[in-house]
């Protein structure tokens, strides 16, 4: 194994001291039946609290100096992240028990609320006429304010739900049947989100009441039209010291502002800054600053549409911000620390999506299922033809995943006290909207030129994937955080291992106990024992994940070797280490998922078991195929030629080839 | 031998013929001048062709140079391609032997430059098919690798040599005719193909291809050159203005400027106190055609330069990755201090902009700095701009420009004598 920093000796430590207790908790979960998982979940609750008197785990976290986290009562102390140990090659084996937050009475409670939204959304919104309408009737954002939708996740002492993550996201699956509606509540929810982690208690009583209401809608103005050349965002925030005011003025776009912040209701703005820090000159100077702006501010104005391809009912526009002046209670977190509240900001975003995904993903799912039932092409019946079987059960394998990831991270979120799950969220994110857009696309291999009919359903839902696709931020940016958030975890835990393989010279007894070992990218040597936690049915897929970590671990260490700092110019490396890490999760998150199900005996589990064990087989191999392009380097992998090539492509602004049928002489 | 003989007098030729010097300056080998013959020129070479051949005139008596033939190019005044290929067709028609084809053939490509058809494919394939057909074509393979009737193929292969010099491209139709005249194994033939394996891979070589033949206009030339000078900024625009416009402009001129939006934000960024220098004129060639141009540049900046150098951060130290959370900056570790150094910025000096002038005159390039001022550049009205010239430049346009076009150079008598 590689020699590892000493902390981190001491984090496997510990680790596996403690897995040691929970492997025998572990090993009764998995024979055992429901009533066994019981008396094991409490079985981990004293484990975890004895272990939280001991020795402070280190958390590496940077928390914010002037932000303040909502304590989290009633949560297990934070363990190390899951996904970013990944990239040092470090499995956190108790997370391979799928959270289980929401207690049993609750759960049929939720089940119970969840009846009447599931029958709203299915028997009286009909996304398809929204669609071609444009908008979303009034009727539907009544009944939304009706249902409680607002004020899901508001705390109960402001009269919301007072619902955790799991079980907020669990109500609104109902709604992700309309795209238009889920879309609309998406930044009001992440609003009030934010309100709850890093709002100050004045800030609470002042919004979250009318948030609840919905008499205040949340909406994120966020992103740009254009792209600020020298700086992050070109709207900007000024202090003014003299009056104790800021001063915000810039162009926002993309912003959700109707009907649901529009219609018997105001919307209130969250908006990032540039700001300056006093007393620091140059770049250093630069940072930013979250506000919530109401728009009955003067000097707010909402500015033209957009004309998208998706979402059509929703009302998308530019809000414009002309010289507003702002009180400081109006920052959410603290002045000029705006990245800190972005992080607690952007988890709940990708979470939330995802969870958009998901739901557009099933419809998907059961629409190409029921045609392939309902058709048949020259007396066979579509159903029984290999190729459509093929692309029901590829979809249906990226639905469970997306699913599994989703409620694994909001279960990780609920179930401790500050959990680091930026690249959980991120990853889920990621894989739940480009499987989504990829599902989507199946429907025209499957339907043909039917299925981009105007108005039809799979048309309505391809532009919407095709929308939340795009939704927030590119998927190029968010891949690369993906990547550079892993490195950055990996380079603090690797950086001695990584200056003495860059000067092989200085340190010869490393170099050499490098070339001794035995483990390849072919054949990872690993000890991670991940196959205890599971289904003894798992091992394989167990056996998969260890591998592909194993694997993940030794291209992060390769390339930060290879590169140095300059790491973060590799973008294309960085972009395979993204849909590695993205690969590994979903193999994680299915496989500890299929495991539950099948232990406790939930309805058709055996063919979970199926699903994890194709899922974990895909990635496997994927994650092989990628490594080894990361190991063979940019000569062998082709990228060597796509970057010249790309010289020359800019070059000749564009593509250069003459007709193939030029004569020279 | 003897085509190494032949060589040797070509030469001889080459260090003789310093007469002539009227050619257009190219860039091609001197090799290629010594085709540019002048009539006395034509005479020693006849005169050597005379002595090669027979090697007779023994007596030390050096007789007036006697031409074996007449020079038949050098007498016509109206030079153009027809009476050029006229006078082909007249040898041939004079009698059936075609006596003295090699020697007319040599003539001829001599006083191509003369008729302008040195570029012109037609007329070499016209002379190639002087040759008579069949004749030639060796019958054994020792003929064929002896040199069958070498100084005919001697011949052919210096008209070949000499296309191959000025970039012209043979075509099948010239392989099947020198196929007819000297068969497969000719050696003209083998050149042919040497020549069609490497020309059209040279051809396109150029990353700034220009447009064949180069347009004669004079802005025109300026644009192309403008535009290519500034390919090193794929956001430079270029603009052409008209003189005439600005106020207190002496000159009715145009003036072709290249400039791009992170030149105009270097200006911006310049200190007012600190001169920029319109420098120049510099030369540019473009293929045979050349123009002046000039730079509005500033003194490097030393402390950027210095900065540059400090900048060199521990590549070994992966301890502080940066992963932000908005797309909008993608990290890149020499972004981390400051500003990125822009290719303007060069060691010796700042470059904002370059322009080429109708009359490269010192109120034209004023003209040009008023005109950048009021095309987005309005900084420009409060730094202080001084000439730097690296040869005279006349205050105004002291001559016509039509005659600048005769000779494909700018007006100004300074440019030529510049480097």
């Amino acid at each position: 194994m590689l020699r590892l920093r000493n902390t981190l000796h001491r984090f496997v430590q510990q680790n596996s001291g403690k897995k040691f207790e929970y492997v025998n908790g572990k090993c009764i979960r998995a024979t055992s039946t429901s009533a066994g998982r019981d008396s094991q979940s409490s079985a981990k609750a004293t484990a975890d609290n004895s272990f939280a008197n001991e020795d402070a785990i280190d958390q590496q976290r940077r928390t914010g100096t002037g932000v303040k986290m909502a304590p989290d009562v009633g949560k297990l102390r934070a363990r190390l992240p899951l996904v970013k140990n990944f990239f040092v090659g470090v499995v956190d084996n108790e997370m391979l028990g799928y959270p289980e937050v929401v207690q049993r009475e609750e759960m049929s409670r939720i089940e119970n609320e969840k009846l009447p939204l599931t029958n709203f959304f299915t028997d009286q919104v009909e996304n398809a006429i929204i669609d071609r309408t444009r908008q979303i009737p009034a009727e539907v954002v009544d009944s939304v304010r009706q249902l409680g939708l607002y004020g899901l996740n508001v705390p109960a002492e402001f009269e919301g739900k007072g619902l955790g993550w799991t079980a907020s996201l669990m109500l609104t699956e109902p709604e992700s049947r309309c795209t238009n509606v889920a879309l609309g509540l998406l930044s009001h929810r992440i609003i009030i989100d934010i309100l709850k982690d890093v709002g100050t208690s004045e800030q609470q009583q002042l919004f979250l009441p009318k948030l609840v209401n919905g008499s205040q809608v949340g909406v994120e103005a966020i992103f740009e039209y254009d792209m600020a050349e020298n700086e992050l965002f070109n709207t900007t925030a000024e202090y003014i010291v003299e009056t104790n005011e800021w001063l915000l003025s810039g162009k926002k776009a993309f912003a959700i502002a109707g009907p649901f912040a529009t219609t018997n209701a105001t919307p209130l703005f969250l908006v990032i800054a540039q700001t300056r820090r006093a007393n620091v000159k140059g770049d250093a100077s630069r940072s930013t600053t979250i506000f919530l702006v109401d728009s009955n501010t003067a000097g707010v104005k909402l500015g033209e549409q957009h004309l998208t391809i998706g979402c059509r009912g929703l009302d998308i526009r530019r809000v414009e911000f002309d010289q507003v002046r702002l009180p400081p209670s109006c920052i959410v977190g603290a002045a000029n620390e705006g990245n800190e509240v972005a992080e607690v900001l952007l988890r709940s975003n990708r979470l939330r999506s995802a969870m958009l995904g998901l739901g557009m993903a099933k419809q998907l799912v059961n629409d190409l299922t029921s045609y392939c039932i309902d058709n048949q092409q020259c007396n066979v019946p579509l159903k029984d033809m290999e190729m459509l079987q093929m692309h029901l059960s590829k979809a249906s394998c990226a639905t469970y995943a997306i699913e599994s990831m989703i409620y694994m991270t909001a279960g990780i979120l609920d179930e401790f006290a500050t959990p680091d799950v930026a690249l959980e969220a991120a990853i889920t994110k990621y894989y739940s909207l480009t499987q989504l857009f990829k599902i989507a696309g199946k429907s025209m291999d499957i339907i043909g030129p039917k299925s981009l009919i105007s108005g039809q359903e799979t048309e309505v839902l391809f532009r919407d994937s095709a929308q939340l696709y795009t939704q927030g931020e590119s998927v190029d940016t968010l891949r690369l955080y993906i990547a550079l958030a892993g490195l950055q975890h990996a380079g603090g835990v690797l950086q001695d291992t990584v200056r003495m393989q860059r000067n092989p010279l200085f340190h010869p007894g490393h170099i050499l106990g490098k070339f001794l070992q035995s483990s390849n990218i072919d054949n990872p040597k690993t000890k991670m024992r991940l196959n205890e936690n599971v289904h003894p049915s798992l091992e394989p897929a167990a056996q998969s994940v260890e591998q592909s970590v194993a694997r993940l671990q030794m291209c992060v260490e390769l390339l930060l070797t290879r590169y140095g700092a300059a790491v973060v110019e590799k973008h294309h490396d960085m972009q395979r280490l993204a849909e590695i890490a993205t690969t590994i999760y979903a193999m994680f998150a299915s496989l500890a998922r299929a495991s539950r199900s099948y232990c406790i005996g939930l309805q058709l589990a055996d063919y979970e078991l199926v699903m994890a064990s194709a899922v974990c087989t895909h990635g496997r191999k994927k994650v092989h195929t990628l490594c080894t392009e990361i190991f063979n380097g940019q000569y062998v992998n082709n990228d060597s030629n796509l970057q010249r090539l790309a010289k020359q492509v800019i070059k000749s602004k564009g593509y250069f080839p003459v007709h193939p049928l030029t004569f020279n002489f | 031998m003897i085509r190494k003989l032949a060589n040797v007098f070509r030469g001889q030729l080459k260090y003789n013929g310093n007469s002539f010097q009227n050619v257009p300056p190219t860039w091609y080998s001197e090799t290629s001048k010594a085709f540019y013959c002048t009539k006395s020129e034509n005479e020693s070479q006849a005169q050597n062709d005379d002595s090669a051949r027979g090697g007779r005139g023994k007596s030390n008596i050096r007789k007036p140079p006697l031409p074996a033939i007449q020079n038949p190019f050098a007498n016509v005044t109206n030079k153009t391609k027809e009476s050029y290929l006229a006078m082909l067709e007249i040898f041939e028609e004079r009698d059936v032997h075609r006596r003295n084809h090699v020697e007319f053939i040599y003539a001829a490509l001599r006083n191509m430059a003369d008729f302008g058809v040195e570029h012109d494919i037609e007329v070499y394939k016209a002379l190639i098919n002087v040759m008579p057909k069949g004749k030639f074509i060796p019958t054994n393979v020792f003929q064929a690798e002896f040199m069958h009737y070498p100084k005919q193929q001697q011949c052919i292969i210096d008209l070949l040599e000499q296309m191959e010099d000025l970039g012209v491209m043979p075509d099948y139709e010239m392989e099947a005719m020198l196929l007819n005249v000297f068969g497969r194994r000719g050696h003209p033939l083998r050149k042919y193909w040497r020549m069609m394996y490497w020309m059209p891979k040279f051809k396109n070589l150029s990353p700034w291809p220009l447009p064949n033949p180069i347009p004669d206009d004079t802005l025109n030339i300026a644009q192309l050159a403008v535009e290519r000078m500034c390919t090193v900024d794929l956001r430079s625009k270029i603009s052409v203005y008209e003189t005439k416009n600005v106020q207190d402009s002496i000159d009715d001129t145009w003036i072709v400027s290249g400039m791009s939006a992170e030149q105009s934000q270097l200006l911006r960024d310049h200190p007012r106190d600190k001169a920029v220098y319109i420098e120049g004129p510099f030369l540019i060639w473009l293929r045979n055609r050349s123009i002046n141009y000039f730079t509005l540049r500033a003194d490097p900046d030393p402390n950027l330069l210095q900065s540059l150098q400090e900048d060199q951060e521990d590549q070994d130290d992966v301890s502080r990755l940066k992963a932000p959370f908005f797309g909008a900056s993608i990290p890149r570790p020499k972004n981390a201090v400051g500003k990125n150094r822009s290719v303007h910025q060069q060691e010796d000096g700042t470059i904002f902009a370059i322009c080429a002038t109708g009359t490269s005159t010192k109120d034209s390039l004023l003209s040009w700095i008023r005109l950048l001022e009021s095309n987005g550049n309005p900084t420009l009205g409060e730094i202080p701009v001084l000439f730097r010239f690296k040869s005279v430049v006349t205050a105004k346009a002291i001559e016509i420009e039509d005659k600048a076009k005769s000779d494909n150079l700018q007006s100004n008598p300074s440019s030529k004598t510049t480097d």
